[in-house]
């Protein structure tokens, strides 16, 4: 066979209208700036907003950054998209998928996280609790990887600037990677800032809920 | 020789060793495998016993003295790699005592039988150009092991041309006098396996020393048994018999390499390997398709089903039509072709066709994912028929519950294989109106390559392709591919056929010469059906590839869970003016096969096509490809005709090897395209196959159960 180049006849894709309206005037769902970009061979579905709050997030590994606005809700999980078609999905705040980033994370189990920050307290230290991450390796066959992680008390205990904010540092461990991932949570427990390890390749990512 | 040299420079490392020379001490310090000049993994000119990654394909040229070896290497399996090689041998000593220049080609085979251990070394077997003209002919066996952190010392008895220098009485020749003498290679036409000389005549001594000096660097040191009876003295002197080199990684899989070889001449050589299994886009580019939508969380107004029993006949048709518009258009953005869509009281049934992904299951995800989205809260299963030319394939019935309960699953994946229910698809197809007529064109590039002319190894017209299609009908599809030469030198083949059977294949420079100017690759009106649950058939007429035209017709019995597949073919066709248009030549000829194929597991897949070639020369192709989940193909095929190997000329019989890369891979974007090469050693006439298009068992696998399950990883992608 020979490479082919077809031009079917596609939509330029518009931005996202509805998203743009509905927030005119102040923060909105913006691109993911600074990768090397996603193909248009599918475009983007524009993302259909299912609430008003927003998150920031950014990857510093790839110098990218983008505001997500909430595009599904089901149970504890809301999945979270870009302007241009990059998700994340979150349970409780954790991260448990992206779509979009190449070395996707495609699923992990969080119970364990989401219990310890339930129950974390201050500089107790706590047990290890299991966390299981599944990707995709070159030839589409799925791979989990299974980590070992548990809270890490802070040495100082320096109030945040915020004051009501509380800190934990959770430190996870497999036979080939080693992340710690950072929470803050407020006093209802709602986590406002994070920074969540994603995969080898993209490495972590920093999230912040934009304040209404 | 030179014995004294190799135990002095052993001693020199030694003693750097034990003056605390800093070497690499950290735990994963790792001495590479090399490729040696000869492209198979080794020293310099040596074997060694290690093999490179699974997978791993490898283009090595080197040069020294006017030896020029091209060898592409892949590791078929983790112990056994296979390597096709163009040499060019200047200089060297020819039949009437002056010197010539020899065009060879040539394979070898490196098996690893035994890994190493703390105690053992690890010990590998090889056979060198064992189908060819016999030039390097030449086995071995070699035993390397690691010492300390990054020194590996290898050592072998070679055959052949490998005990050219020390040779002694073959020791296997106590189990059979037969062993101690090498029968000469009947040299007529090369191409046959030389079986009876494996192993025999004389066995020599070889061995060295390989130090990973930094992570980038590796010296070697060997000693050579072999004597290079064409090459020395015409082409250059042989001082000693030990080799030096130096390697050095000048990017993350290339090596560039400097040798100082036999005492008199400087060698260099370029390795570069990629791995198939190591996609550089990791995942792909593809934007994330869009989140199910539960039905918990549906607002119920808006999808609302209009099909209940208080709206009339004609608001619920309208209703249908509506909604067949909206699943469409959400399909067509996801790179999917709505075919056709009906709605039951509780299921909806959608055909799809899938131009846009390399794994089917990532459509049927995605489709389903649209589905959830769209369709009214009490369509609780989703059947999901897929289709190619008309024909449909395979259905999978999902149930929405798990696309809802699955998304967010941990083990989503296997879950949701499970859980769908995949066989034939039964009945026809239920074509929406408006999908037929159909007409498609395309325009892209291409690039046709031509090697091994010794005039010039390497040739290739690159141009403009023009591809169009009409359907009118589902199945039924007339399509036609024009090719305009832009630029590229095909037409400086000078040489002719001297081939004695009828020209089917020899007189490919004519075509490419006169087919310069808008050729005609293709113009054919096919029919494509389904005769039977599992049973898929084609008849195309007209312009079938770029040398024959006539009638092709096939039928293939493939159930949707088997690993085998069996069809037949049948095509009468009559060969084509050399400038591809409408004119034909006055050869003609009934040729036809019968095939069986067998998906062996590990991505293994074998075939079999026995008949008529177009030569009118009856035998069989056995093939065998390693495919990668990622579309990428490599493999071998061979054919075996009544030709005598005489008849057939140079090479005895037809081989070769064929690489596919999918574009996916490179770019990481969704794309079913990819480019395909068959490198032939040679181009003759005997067990020559017709090329015809749309053949079905690459059409219909790819959307059986077997494929989806290796794909199902990118069902949620």
């Amino acid at each position: 066979m020979i490479p082919r180049i077809s031009f079917p006849v596609r939509p330029a894709f518009g931005l996202a209208l509805s998203a743009m309206v509905l927030l005119s005037g102040c923060e909105q769902v913006t691109r993911l700036t600074g990768l090397a970009g996603l193909t248009d061979t599918v475009p983007a579905s524009e993302p259909q907003l299912v609430g008003p709050e927003l998150l920031r997030v950014s990857i510093p590994t790839i110098e990218a950054q983008a505001t997500l606005g909430p595009v599904a809700r089901q149970g504890d999980v809301t999945v979270w998209q870009t302007l241009d078609g990059t998700t994340l999905s979150f349970r409780g705040g954790s991260l448990i998928a992206t779509r979009g980033l190449g070395d996707d994370l495609m699923s992990a189990d969080v119970a364990g996280r989401l219990e310890m920050l339930r129950n974390a307290r201050g500089a107790e230290e706590s047990g290890y609790y299991p966390h299981i991450r599944s990707y995709l390796d070159g030839e589409d066959r799925t791979v989990f990887r299974s980590y070992q992680c548990r809270h890490v008390p802070q040495a100082h205990t320096g109030a945040d600037p915020d004051g009501a904010l509380r800190r934990i540092n959770e430190l996870c461990v497999s036979p080939t990677d080693r992340f710690t991932n950072v929470y803050w949570l407020d006093r209802s427990g709602t986590m406002v800032r994070s920074r969540q390890w994603i995969s080898p390749k993209v490495q972590y990512m920093e999230t912040s809920r934009v304040p209404r | 020789m030179d014995e004294g040299a190799v135990t002095r420079f052993g001693a020199t490392i030694l003693a750097a060793l034990c003056a605390g020379f800093p070497l690499w001490a950290e735990d994963n310090a790792r001495i590479d495998t090399g490729y040696n000049s000869y492209g198979y993994p080794g020293m310099i000119d040596m074997p060694v016993a290690t093999s490179r990654p699974d997978g791993e394909l490898a283009a090595t040229i080197s040069s020294f003295a006017g030896q020029t070896r091209s060898t592409l290497t892949f590791q078929m399996l983790p112990r056994l790699s296979g390597s096709f090689r163009y040499s060019v041998l200047d200089d060297i000593m020819g039949g009437g005592g002056g010197a010539t220049t020899l065009y060879d080609r040539s394979f070898s085979l490196h098996y690893r039988f035994a890994d190493e251990t703390d105690l053992r070394p690890a010990i590998a077997i090889g056979l060198n150009d064992f189908l060819g003209t016999g030039v390097y002919s030449s086995e071995y066996i070699a035993a390397t092991k690691t010492l300390g952190n990054s020194v590996r010392v290898t050592g072998g008895i070679g055959w052949g041309r490998l005990a050219g220098v020390g040779g002694f009485t073959n020791p296997l020749s106590i189990f059979d006098d037969r062993f101690e003498t090498r029968p000469s290679r009947d040299f007529n036409e090369g191409g046959d396996v030389e079986a009876e000389q494996f192993f025999r005549g004389d066995a020599a001594f070889f061995g060295g020393i390989e130090w990973q000096a930094t992570d980038r660097l590796r010296l070697t040191a060997e000693y050579s048994s072999d004597a290079y009876p064409s090459e020395d003295p015409s082409a250059f002197r042989r001082d000693m018999q030990l080799n030096l080199g130096a390697s050095y990684r000048i990017a993350p899989m290339t090596d560039l390499s400097l040798r100082y070889l036999y005492g008199s001449e400087i060698g260099l050589q370029l390795t570069t390997a990629l791995n198939p299994a190591i996609r550089p886009n990791q995942g792909g580019r593809e934007p994330a398709p869009p989140p199910v939508l539960a039905r918990t969380s549906q607002d119920g107004s808006a999808l609302s089903w209009a099909g209940n029993v208080t709206v009339n006949v004609d608001e619920r048709a309208e209703a249908q039509a509506d909604l067949r518009e909206r699943v469409g258009d959400a399909l067509e953005a996801q790179g999917l072709r709505l075919h056709g869509m009906s709605l039951a009281v509780r299921h909806a049934q959608v055909e799809i066709e899938n131009p846009t992904y390399n794994q089917t299951a990532q459509a049927v995800g995605r489709t389903a994912r649209v589905l959830s989205r769209l369709l009214p809260a009490q369509i609780d299963r989703f059947d999901i028929t897929l289709v190619n030319a008309g024909m449909p394939v395979t259905e999978l019935r999902i149930r929405r519950a798990d696309m809802e309960t699955l998304e967010h699953d941990l083990d989503g994946s296997w879950k949701s294989f499970a859980r769908t229910r995949i066989a034939s698809a039964s009945g026809p197809v239920r074509p929406l109106p408006g999908r037929y007529p159909d007409f498609r064109w395309n325009v892209g590039p291409y690039i046709a390559p031509s090697y091994f002319d010794p005039d010039d190894p390497i040739r290739a017209d690159f141009g403009v392709q023009l591809g169009a299609s009409y359907t009118p009908l589902p199945g039924f599809e007339i399509s036609g591919v024009l090719r305009q030469k832009v630029f590229g030198n095909l037409n400086e083949a000078t040489r002719g056929s001297n081939s004695i059977l009828p020209r089917v294949r020899s007189e490919f420079s004519i075509y490419d010469r006169e087919g310069e100017n808008a050729a005609l690759m293709q113009l054919t009106a096919a029919q494509y059906f389904k005769a039977g649950r599992d049973l898929y058939g084609r008849v195309t007429v007209g312009y079938l590839e770029r040398m024959f035209g006539g009638i092709s017709s096939e039928l293939l019995w493939k159930p949707n869970d088997s690993p085998f597949a069996f069809g037949v073919e049948a095509n009468y066709v009559k060969q084509r003016d050399f400038d591809q248009r409408f004119g034909f030549r006055d050869y003609e000829v009934a040729t036809g096969h019968a095939s069986a194929y067998w998906d062996i597991g590990n991505g293994f897949h074998a075939q079999i096509d026995a008949g008529r070639y177009l030569a009118g020369d009856w035998g069989a192709t056995f093939a065998l490809d390693r495919e990668f989940g990622n579309g990428w193909k490599v493999g071998a095929f061979a054919t075996l005709t009544d030709v005598p190997f005489d008849d057939f000329g140079e090479g005895s019989f037809d081989k070769g090897i064929r690489i596919t890369i999918p574009l996916s891979w490179l770019t990481g974007e969704p794309n079913k395209s990819g480019y395909s090469t068959t490198i032939r050693p040679l181009t003759r006439d005997g067990g020559a196959r017709l090329d015809a298009p749309g053949r079905l068992y690459e059409r219909v696998r790819p959307l059986q159960k077997p494929a989806l399950r290796d794909g199902w990883g990118r069902f949620w992608r």
